[in-house]
């Protein structure tokens, strides 16, 4: 698992490593998916064309907030003590089941887990951002019948988004 | 008289055409004819099984192609039960429908999430297109020969000639329409069964494409529990994100 080697190495060589592989992201080169073949020749119903859902999750600049996308909560506080002892293995592939690609939705799980470390300057992750790969360590929990990913003090609902499992930060369910 | 010659050329010119641009429709009618037969033919079907042996392609930022590989296997009993398992090397789901409840379950991941559904395959393929944005893998084989069939889109049809497919003899077809190149090899002989796909995708310039190739049974055995859902232990119930929620940003 060459990715995971990277992300372990990464905090221990420090911040400019650990933000350099943030924003070249893991999977070598950090390319991200820009389309998908359409399956279908027919539409369902309507002309919508849903082959691109996970085309524009990707961070490709964790300082900067101006990215179009359904992240937009994974903002620029995540480049502050990336190097804290955040082991940042991504690529657990029991939460993995996606589809291509590791790296469409690492960018998001990492800025989430390091936001989620620096507490003297984000308190949590924040409310209602979505990521599609979680952290490492997270425990399933079923409160009221719901199922939710426990990771650290960060709460992640996952549901079915498209295609895609992803996951939902939400408040502490209990 | 030379005038007169003129004119009759010019007459002769508009009178078929050519003296305006092509139009945009170039049908074969076999073609068109072929796609026909085919869809009636299929909705004469009252249950199926069907294995697709898939690849596909995803298009790097840079340009790139990758391809994966897949494997999708349809029990279908018309018009109200279906059972779709796709195994693929980075993704597995099944969707389950029985008529009333639909239940995708995402095995690697043990999650799984349940629905309500209509009472027909045809409005399970729109409702949770239209809500949840999920597609029915190979959902063209129960909309050819209906109304939901876009045969309209077709822009240009081909009959490109006699084909072969794990042994079947089959003809060879190709059409094109709005960002979408596509073809299909039809089994010869009274069942003209689509035996493999071919489709490109023409709106991004490294055009990926997604090849299918099915093998049918057209007598299959199977339970009716086939179409129900039976959690197993350690799978944990999740929620389907609605389109409204899931298209946020997009």
């Amino acid at each position: 698992m060459k990715n995971s080697i990277r992300y372990v190495l990464a905090p221990a060589l420090g911040l400019l490593l650990a933000v350099t592989s943030l924003t070249a992201g893991p999977g070598g080169g950090g390319k991200d998916t820009r389309s998908s073949a359409k399956s279908n020749v027919n539409n369902a119903s309507s002309n919508r064309n849903t082959n691109n859902n996970t085309n524009k999750n990707r961070n490709t600049n964790v300082n900067n907030n101006t990215n179009v996308n359904r992240n937009t909560n994974v903002n620029k506080n995540t480049n502050v003590n990336v190097n804290k002892d955040v082991n940042v293995n991504v690529n657990n592939n029991n939460h993995y089941d996606n589809g291509c690609c590791y790296h469409s939705g690492v960018g998001g799980a990492v800025a989430v887990a390091a936001a989620a470390t620096t507490a003297a300057v984000v308190t949590s992750a924040v409310i209602g951002s979505r990521v599609t790969a979680l952290p490492p360590a997270c425990t399933v929990a079923v409160v009221n019948g719901v199922t939710y990913q426990q990771c650290g003090s960060t709460w992640y609902q996952p549901q079915f988004s498209g295609g895609s499992t992803t996951y939902v930060v939400i408040n502490a369910p209990r | 008289m030379k005038r007169n010659i003129g004119y009759t050329i010019a007459a002769l010119l508009l009178a078929t055409g050519l003296s305006a641009p092509l139009p945009a429709q170039d049908k074969a009618p076999e073609a068109m004819n072929a796609l026909n037969y085919m869809g009636t033919y299929l909705r004469t079907l009252k249950d199926f099984q069907v294995e697709a042996v898939v690849t596909t392609e995803d298009v790097l930022t840079d340009g790139q192609k990758v391809q994966f590989g897949s494997k999708t296997n349809i029990l279908a009993q018309l018009p109200s039960k279906l059972r779709v398992s796709v195994e693929g090397e980075q993704k597995s789901r099944l969707f389950l429908y029985d008529g009333s409840t639909f239940t995708l379950y995402a095995r690697r991941v043990g999650y799984y999430a349940t629905v309500p559904a209509p009472d027909t395959i045809g409005k399970l393929i729109d409702v949770v297109s239209e809500k949840y944005d999920i597609q029915i893998p190979l959902l063209d084989l129960f909309l050819w020969g209906g109304p939901k069939a876009g045969a309209d889109e077709i822009t240009s049809a081909d009959d490109i000639g006699p084909g072969v497919v794990e042994g079947v003899t089959c003809e060879h077809y190709a059409f094109r329409q709005p960002g979408l190149d596509w073809q299909v090899w039809i089994q010869l002989g009274d069942h003209p069964l689509p035996r493999k796909l071919v489709l490109t995708t023409t709106t991004d310039e490294a055009r990926p494409q997604h090849t299918s190739v099915l093998t049918w049974n057209l007598a299959p055995s199977y339970s009716e529990d086939a179409f129900v859902f039976d959690p197993p232990a350690d799978a944990h119930k999740i929620v389907f994100a609605e389109v409204k929620d899931a298209s946020a940003g997009n």
